[in-house]
């Protein structure tokens, strides 16, 4: 493999770091360089590093595979966006220097079509542990281990697990060890003992329940966590300053007795407090090929600019429409080639914005259908990014107005590390640009809960396969200009999770419901959250001055004085299925009476109500309980809210509605009826 | 009467392998990869007490648009004991859901709930003889000074590596 340019940005170092068991880590440069490094002192977290800690260059080009895994002995598993996997093995000659070099076979193709797996992960025994858009779990090895096709179970997927979406973060240990951490933050330990090498046959000890091992996991508090043998864990820290510096610090956890906790207990080292063993580690999945628009949204007959950042050569660039779409993105404007340049990040990028310029502009024509649109970047082998935009009618022409929550999708936004929800910058306000690229518009499910873009494309395609046209505006137009076009809308909808509302939206969509106008809340914690723009509004304000949470309630604002129902904390991250509450008309067509369910699977669990939940606050005459979720500790609300002059809110109090939506006959119905009111 | 002591009971509960479907468990034990965001100087984080066969131990932490509250409760009597825990928010009257646990001797039992961000909690537990006593407050308007256990212990290697500063 030649090398090329060494081009990176030194806030994003490395796209990746993968263990390779015995201290050894393997850095994966923003350029594609392939490091070697070795924690000497891994197994008591001691500060020694071979070779100074100096990484030794062993490989280029690496950033062309999408995911890479390692075995402990040099064994490396590297995907391609294709699915096809190929195999390396860097040789050791010497473990405490890296000298080695590559075996004969490296680079040879062991298999193909793991691409239908959307998140893979583990390597150590040559087991890979794949899971489907569905949370399935499926068992592989590679059995040959030189380079040849050879698979235990003759290279078919052994399904060994399923439920696995809550889990935001997994990685895997020798021996079956396999570790999650879940929603919460909660770090879970699983081992799937093999009884047959050859098949996979076996079962999970501890009767696959997870262990619990402790709490404060996960994205709000590091950038990425991985085992590396033996229950040593490795994190890469989030800073936690007032003004976040370079997240570069790498900590050491040592979890005793990894195999069989589940007989010997759980037990950490330095009673499981981290220690810091090396710096230097700063880390972006995407910093390979990354981009965001210049602008959020664009009116028809506009131009947005795409501006980029690559370590490739080249990349080509493809117009979607994702949104109105029956099914998946429609093509509009076909690949063009684009020249790559690598942008480094301006200062302050987090909140100012990466001070990119524009690889090229996307001209919006004035016959585009208003919606989401994104342009899809893909690097020669494949590597995606998409940069998602919004096209705004030039003037309303459908009776439906849908708001896509951006001000939500930012708040979760944490390329770079940082969000609306990492710990740290205590006592000030969180300002988080939307001149940077997007983790939460991923235009397809990674394996993982969502409550962001993929979540509402569940409505939105639903809406296109029944004809339901729609103009879209995003939350920052709401506020700009909402006042001008809601008038003209009979009905205005809200997707999954439309938390975070300005203050002049919040009195746009009041003065709108006190018309007479109509509004379709499809999500969950609507309505809870107060923001502001900066004065350029490419940035969203977070936070009080003193950096509290700014919550509606607590300004004296309810979020039912609108909508009728209220945030209900006690039920995070439990799903239910609805159940009947009284008569509807918006219930006609579904067979339900009341007492009835319905709503019993969604994508991101067991039940239609959950995740966050709106609760019937019981403040608004009139309005009509059709439905509850069924959590314990109070479900979700659907209710008929009655606003003056005929108006109406219609809200579903769950973030997870929209996913039921594919699954959901009742569902789909009730939607129906819905619009067919807001229209008629 | 002997008793465990708090610090064997803390150990134990590093010990113990919590089984519980992912929602509702949670360990006493760490690790805390860093200590929990603080919203502001005065946010008590940890709360304990005891009354009879009943200890408990308390957190509170900020997850996303929740306030989880960690809690773990342990039998320090001699004979087995039912135990009910709930939590009151200060802020708005509201109380959560009464959770019962049976528990032997040196018996343990954790859970996580959820309440309001920015919201102060009374956490209130009762035993099978009717006698209750409440732990904290905690949360924002609890008074400031709670124990740091799990909150202090910092690196104590002064990392010589890697500098990768060398090779780029």
């Amino acid at each position: 493999m030649g090398l090329i340019n060494v081009t990176f940005d030194p806030n994003q170092r490395f796209l990746r770091v993968v263990p390779g068991g015995n201290g050894i880590l393997y850095a994966i440069q923003a350029d594609g360089t392939l490091y070697w490094y070795r924690h000497l002192s891994w197994q008591t977290g001691g500060g020694s590093w071979a070779n100074n800690g100096s990484g030794r260059q062993i490989g280029a080009d690496w950033h062309q595979f999408t995911t890479v895994l390692a075995a402990a002995d040099g064994q490396f598993f590297a995907f391609h966006a294709d699915g096809t996997l190929y195999w390396y093995q860097y040789v050791l000659s010497n473990a405490n220097t890296g000298a080695g070099g590559w075996a004969a076979k490296s680079g040879s193709v062991i298999g193909s079509g793991f691409n239908r797996y959307v998140r893979i992960w583990g390597g150590f025994d040559n087991v890979l542990y794949c899971e489907d858009a569905n949370g399935n779990l499926f068992w592989y090895r590679y059995s040959a281990g030189n380079g040849s096709v050879g698979w235990a179970n003759g290279g078919n997927g052994l399904p060994i697990g399923t439920g696995w979406k809550p889990f935001v973060e997994v990685w895997a240990d020798p021996g079956g060890v396999v570790f999650g951490v879940y929603q919460t933050g909660d770090l879970y330990w699983w081992r799937r003992i093999v009884q047959n090498a050859s098949t996979g046959a076996g079962h999970w000890a501890n009767n696959g329940n997870g262990i619990a091992l402790g709490s404060g996991w996960g994205d709000d508090a590091q950038r990425v966590a991985f085992s590396n043998t033996s229950g040593v864990i490795y994190a890469i820290n989030l800073d936690t300053s007032t003004t976040p510096a370079t997240d570069n610090v790498l900590e050491w956890y040592h979890l005793q007795n990894s195999q069989n906790i589940d007989t010997r207990g759980v037990s950490w080292v330095n009673s499981g407090n981290e220690i810091q063993v090396g710096s230097g580690f700063t880390i972006e999945a995407s910093a390979a090929l990354q981009g965001y628009p210049s602008a959020l949204s664009t009116a028809q007959g506009g131009s947005v600019g795409i501006n980029v950042s690559t370590t490739f050569s080249s990349y080509t660039a493809t117009v979607v429409r994702v949104a109105p779409a029956a099914s998946g993105p429609v093509t509009v404007v076909s690949p063009t080639t684009q020249t790559g340049r690598f942008q480094p990040l301006a200062s302050g990028y987090r909140s100012s914005g990466c001070g990119w310029s524009a690889d090229f502009n996307v001209s919006v024509g004035s016959t585009w259908q208003s919606g989401i649109y994104a342009a899809q970047l893909r690097s020669p082998n494949g590597v995606p990014h998409d940069v998602v935009f919004y096209v705004r009618p030039a003037a309303p022409q459908h009776p439906i107005a849908v708001v896509v929550p951006t001000n939500t999708y930012n708040a979760y936004n944490n390329w770079a590390g940082h969000d609306q929800y990492t710990n740290g910058q205590d006592g000030v306000q969180r300002v988080l640009s939307l001149q940077r690229p997007s983790v939460t518009t991923s235009l397809s499910g990674n394996g993982v809960i969502n409550h962001t873009l993929y979540s509402d494309l569940f409505l939105l395609q639903w809406m296109t396969s029944q004809n339901i046209a729609f103009d879209c505006y995003t939350d920052q137009d709401l506020d700009g200009t909402g006042a001008t076009w809601l008038p003209s809308y009979k009905a205005v909808v809200v997707l999954s999770h439309p938390e975070y509302w300005t203050e002049v939206s919040r009195q746009n969509i009041v003065t709108y419901l006190g018309n007479g106008g109509r509004l379709i809340d499809t999500g969950g914690n609507a309505l809870y959250e107060r923001v502001a723009y900066s004065t350029d509004r490419t940035a969203i304000i977070f936070r009080t001055p003193t950096g509290d949470r700014d919550v509606f309630d607590d300004a004296g604002e309810p979020t039912s004085d609108v909508i009728g129902v209220d945030y209900n904390p006690a039920s995070y991250m439990d799903f239910y299925p609805y159940q009947v509450q009284a008569s509807h008309p918006f219930l006609n067509g579904t067979g339900l009476g009341v007492g009835g369910t319905f709503g019993a699977a969604a994508y991101n669990g067991p039940g239609a109500s959950g995740w966050e939940v709106d609760s019937y606050a019981g403040t608004i005459p009139g309005t009509v309980v059709i439905a509850s979720g069924l959590n314990p500790n109070g479900g979700a609300d659907m209710c008929k809210v009655p606003k003056a002059n005929n108006g109406w809110v219609f809200t579903t109090g769950s973030i997870a509605f929209n996913g039921a939506i594919p699954n959901d006959a009742a569902i789909r119905q009730i939607l129906t009826n819905v619009f067919a009111a807001a229209v008629a | 009467m002997p008793q465990i002591s708090r610090r064997s009971l803390l150990a134990a509960a590093a010990a113990v392998a919590v089984v519980a479907r992912p929602a509702a468990a949670a360990a006493a034990a760490s690790p805390r990869p860093k200590p929990h965001a603080k919203s502001r100087s005065a946010v008590r984080q940890d709360v304990q007490g005891e009354q009879g066969n009943a200890y408990i131990t308390v957190s509170l932490t900020p997850e996303q648009d929740v306030a989880a509250i960690r809690y773990m409760i342990a039998n320090v009597g001699t004979a087995p004991d039912t135990f009910t825990v709930w939590y009151s928010d200060q802020d708005n009257g509201r109380q959560s859901r009464k959770l019962t646990y049976s528990l032997d001797p040196s018996g343990l039992a954790s859970a996580t709930v959820y309440g309001s961000i920015n919201h102060t909690f009374l956490i209130n537990v009762c035993q099978s003889d009717g006698t209750c006593f409440t732990v904290g407050p905690i949360g924002p308007a609890a008074q400031n000074g709670g124990p740091a256990r799990g909150l202090t212990a910092r690196p104590n290697q002064s990392a010589a590596g890697p500098n990768i500063g060398l090779d780029g």
